[in-house]
């Protein structure tokens, strides 16, 4: 599992980078929109943990061109305080989940694996589909996934657990 | 928020002061309450910053130390099956990076209710969840009501439905409501805030333990009329009062949303 780390708070994002890394979880770790788009391009994560707040580049900019470039990446919200838009927008461009800091650890971790877990349904399925020969169905499930509606309905509970 | 406001204190106003100057006073004073607003947003989003790092320095200390536990004793551990218990020498440390955990913990909730508070001045009407926007203001009204001596009880409707309307104005008329009650309670009186869904309207519903006649003056608006009652109205609600057997009921109804389609 490859995941990237996309946060401007550098203190913050080692010390999670370290936690997630303690909890099976490698990560690499870049400060800025841009080099989350160049990174991307260089070698693909299966997950990203991006804030939203960041100087240069918003997050909600870097999710709407990865939502073109790359759909087939999960990605997980963690910002600092986002408004109720903010959130749509993230469940609009099919974010896989949407977390506000501080939050806890093992919970950010099992979010990872869920959205890694989604990732290898979704490319399972479009490949089986291409396997049989319907091209545009295996490309539909790639760019259709919505996440939210699924495996955030699994997490609702989880959350009703914990409170 | 500029034009929806700039609204509220508007049209007879002519007879104290022209028009267009309560216009213009009013524009800049949304304005005013803009950069306010975004001012606090932002300091509110740099604290939440600060809190979460602490949180993640607090918790990798504590894995560390869980870490130090399992290498010392993991073997004890396993033979006994006693889970992430402490050991003696480590236990205080663990104890106490839980105790900033925890007030990190309530330090962010109440940081990011002023964060909503701050981001709502800001909305245009929206779609909103108005629990939520009551959540944000109920702080400020229960350490108020604390200082005053008051038993101020919140009770929210789980599963209440989205509200339509402009989220300043909506938390601005509740605010005003229950700061007149307040203002004629005494240390030791009640008030109860309650808010769910009552006939296809999202409706607030303060109930303080004395009657109507005790409770003072509504706070006014320029044309004096009652501040909440010209809010809600504006938002397309009502508002209305009822006293009896020595309480007294205030009511703020306001629209639900219409269905999207």
């Amino acid at each position: 599992m490859k995941v990237l780390l996309v946060d401007d708070e550098i203190d913050f994002v080692t010390t999670l980078s370290n936690r997630l890394g303690m909890r099976g979880i490698k990560t690499d770790v870049v400060h800025d929109g841009q080099d989350a788009l160049d990174y991307v391009k260089e070698q693909e994560p299966d997950v990203i943990v991006l804030d939203l707040k960041m100087p240069g580049m918003y997050g909600m900019e870097v999710l709407r061109q990865l939502s073109k470039t790359n759909p087939g990446i999960q990605v997980v919200i963690l910002t600092g305080h986002g408004t109720d838009r903010d959130e749509d927008e993230a469940q609009r461009l099919k974010a896989f989940d949407y977390l506000e800091k501080p939050t806890d650890i093992d919970k950010l971790a099992d979010r990872i694996r869920g959205a890694y877990k989604f990732r290898l349904e979704q490319t399972m399925a479009a490949a089986a589909f291409a396997e049989a020969g319907e091209f545009d169905t295996a490309r539909e499930m790639a760019k259709d996934a919505e996440p939210l509606k699924t495996t955030g309905e699994l997490f609702e509970d989880e959350d009703k657990n914990e409170t | 928020m500029g034009e929806t406001q700039a609204g509220h204190g508007t049209g007879q106003a002519s007879t104290v002061q022209g028009a267009g100057d309560v216009e213009a006073s009013l524009g800049l004073r949304d304005a005013e309450l803009q950069v306010l607003s975004r001012t606090l947003a932002n300091v509110a989003h740099d604290i939440q910053n600060h809190l979460a790092a602490i949180n993640e320095s607090a918790g990798w200390m504590g894995d560390l130390l869980t870490l130090k536990n399992k290498q010392r004793f993991g073997w004890i551990s396993r033979l006994f099956r006693l889970g992430k218990r402490h050991s003696d020498d480590i236990r205080p440390f663990s104890v106490a990076l839980d105790a900033i955990q925890k007030e990190i913990g309530q330090g962010s909730i109440l940081n990011k209710r002023i964060g909503g508070f701050a981001h709502r001045l800001e909305e245009a009407p929206s779609l909103f969840s108005g629990n939520k926007a009551l959540e944000e203001i109920g702080d400020v009204l229960l350490r108020e009501a604390a200082e005053k001596g008051i038993h101020l009880e919140m009770k929210l409707a789980n599963g209440a439905p989205m509200i339509e309307t402009d989220p300043p104005g909506f938390q601005l008329a509740v605010f005003c409501g229950v700061e007149q009650i307040m203002d004629g309670l005494e240390r030791g009186d009640r008030l109860m805030l309650e808010a769910g869904e009552e006939e296809g309207r999202y409706q607030v519903q303060l109930t303080s333990s004395r009657p109507a006649e005790s409770l003072g003056l509504p706070l006014r608006d320029p044309d004096g009329q009652d501040f909440s009652q010209t809010i809600v109205e504006e938002l397309g609600g009502q508002i209305w009062k009822q006293s009896g057997d020595g309480n007294h009921i205030t009511t703020l109804a306001f629209p639900l949303a219409v269905a999207r389609t």
